[in-house]
C-alpha cells in the first residue's frame, strides 16, 4: 500500500523512493487492464465492422445450423443498449448472452425481460433463455468458437447447452 | 446546579478553542480513494474468479469476500492494516476488510488469555455488533419486501 506512506517521510531521499513506489499501483492496474483487453477471437467469427458493438457469426458447418442464433444476435444488436451478443441454438433451445452498455446497466433486469419476450415472440418454436451474466457470455463465446472450428455432435451440443443453462439458474 | 452548568459550558467553549481542527474534507477524500481502491481490488478478484473458475456474477460474491478477508488477515497480522487505517480512516473500515480486521485484531490481542476464554470469547467483541445489526436489519428488510410482494406492490 504505497498510497498511505507519503506523510511519514523523513528526508528528501525517502520522498523520492516513495514517488517511485507510488507509480507502482497505477502501473499494475494498467498492465492488468491491457492484458484483459486484447483477448480477441481469431477464428473468423467476427462479423461487424462497427467498433460500437460485437457481433459474431457462426458458419453452418456444424451439425445443427446456427442460423437461428445468428439471426437472434443480429436482432438484439439493433438495440442501442446492447453492445455485444453471443448465442447458441440447439434443435429446441436458444441460449443468448448479452453485454449491456455500462450506463444502461441500471435497467439490467428490465432490459433482460424485454429482450427475452422479444425473442420469444420471434422464435416461437424454441425455448429462449437470455442472460446478462459475464460468465455465461464467456462460456457461450467458447462454445461458439468450438462450433466454428471443430465438429461438435448434436449430443455434445445438447450437453454443453444444458450445462450452461444450469449455470444461469445457479444461485449459491 | 446552575453554576455547575455554566462552568460546563465554559469548559466546552475553552476546549473547542484549544482543540486541533479535524480536516474533514481531507479525511473524506482519503477515505473515498482508499475505499475505492479496496473495492477495485475486490472487483479484480471477482473478475479473476469469473474468468478462471466456475463462478457466475450471481455467486462470485462469496469467494471474493473470503479472499478479501484472507488478505486482511495477512495485512493485520503483519501490522500493515493499522497503518492503512490510520491514513484512510473510514475508507478502510467500511469495506468488508474492516470487518475482517475487527475480528482478527481482537483474536490476536487476546491470544495470551487462552483459546476458549481469550480468543473465543473476545473475537466477536466488536464484530459481534456488526453481525447482530446486519442480521437484524436484513430480517426487517426481508419482512418489508415479503409484505410488499404479498400485497402486490412490487
Amino acid at each position: 500500500m504505497p498510497a498511505f506512506a507519503f506523510h511519514t517521510y523523513k528526508s528528501q531521499v525517502m520522498h523520492m523512493k516513495q514517488i517511485r513506489k507510488k507509480a507502482f499501483l497505477p502501473a499494475l492496474l494498467l498492465i492488468s487492464l491491457s492484458v484483459t483487453g486484447c483477448a480477441n477471437n481469431e477464428d473468423g467469427r467476427s462479423a461487424s465492422d462497427n467498433p460500437d458493438y460485437d457481433l459474431t457469426q457462426v458458419s453452418n458447418k456444424s451439425e445443427i445450423s446456427q442460423e437461428i442464433a445468428n439471426q437472434a444476435k443480429r436482432t438484439i444488436l439493433k438495440k442501442q443498449e446492447v453492445i455485444g451478443a453471443r448465442a447458441v441454438n440447439t434443435s429446441d433451445q436458444l441460449l443468448v448472452a448479452i453485454e449491456i452498455r455500462q450506463m444502461d446497466r441500471f435497467r439490467l433486469k428490465k432490459l433482460e425481460k424485454n429482450i427475452t419476450s422479444d425473442l420469444e415472440k420471434k422464435f416461437k418454436d424454441k425455448k429462449v433463455t437470455v442472460s446478462t451474466d459475464k460468465k455465461i457470455y464467456l462460456e457461450l463465446d467458447e462454445l461458439e468458437s468450438r462450433l466454428q472450428t471443430k465438429d461438435v455432435s448434436e449430443q455434445k451440443l445438447d450437453k454443453e447447452t444444458n450445462r450452461i443453462k444450469k449455470l444461469i439458474s445457479d444461485e449459491a | 446546579m446552575t453554576s455547575n452548568k455554566q462552568t460546563n459550558q465554559e469548559y466546552k467553549q475553552f476546549a473547542k478553542q484549544r482543540e486541533t481542527k479535524r480536516p474533514i474534507l481531507k479525511n473524506c477524500i482519503r477515505a473515498f480513494l482508499v475505499g475505492g481502491l479496496i473495492c477495485t481490488f475486490g472487483q479484480l478478484i471477482s473478475t479473476f474468479y469469473i474468468h478462471f473458475f466456475h463462478f457466475t456474477e450471481q455467486n462470485v460474491g462469496n469467494p471474493t469476500v473470503a479472499t478479501l478477508i484472507f488478505f486482511t488477515m495477512l495485512l493485520t497480522g503483519f501490522g500493515l492494516y493499522d497503518k492503512l487505517a490510520q491514513f484512510a480512516g473510514a475508507g478502510s473500515a467500511v469495506p468488508v476488510t474492516g470487518f475482517g480486521n475487527a475480528v482478527i485484531s481482537a483474536a490476536i490481542e487476546h491470544r495470551a488469555e487462552g483459546f476458549v476464554l481469550g480468543v473465543g470469547g473476545n473475537m466477536f467483541k466488536l464484530a459481534g455488533s456488526v453481525i447482530l445489526f446486519g442480521v437484524f436489519s436484513a430480517f426487517v428488510i426481508a419482512l418489508i419486501k415479503t409484505l410488499l410482494i404479498q400485497w402486490g406492490v412490487l
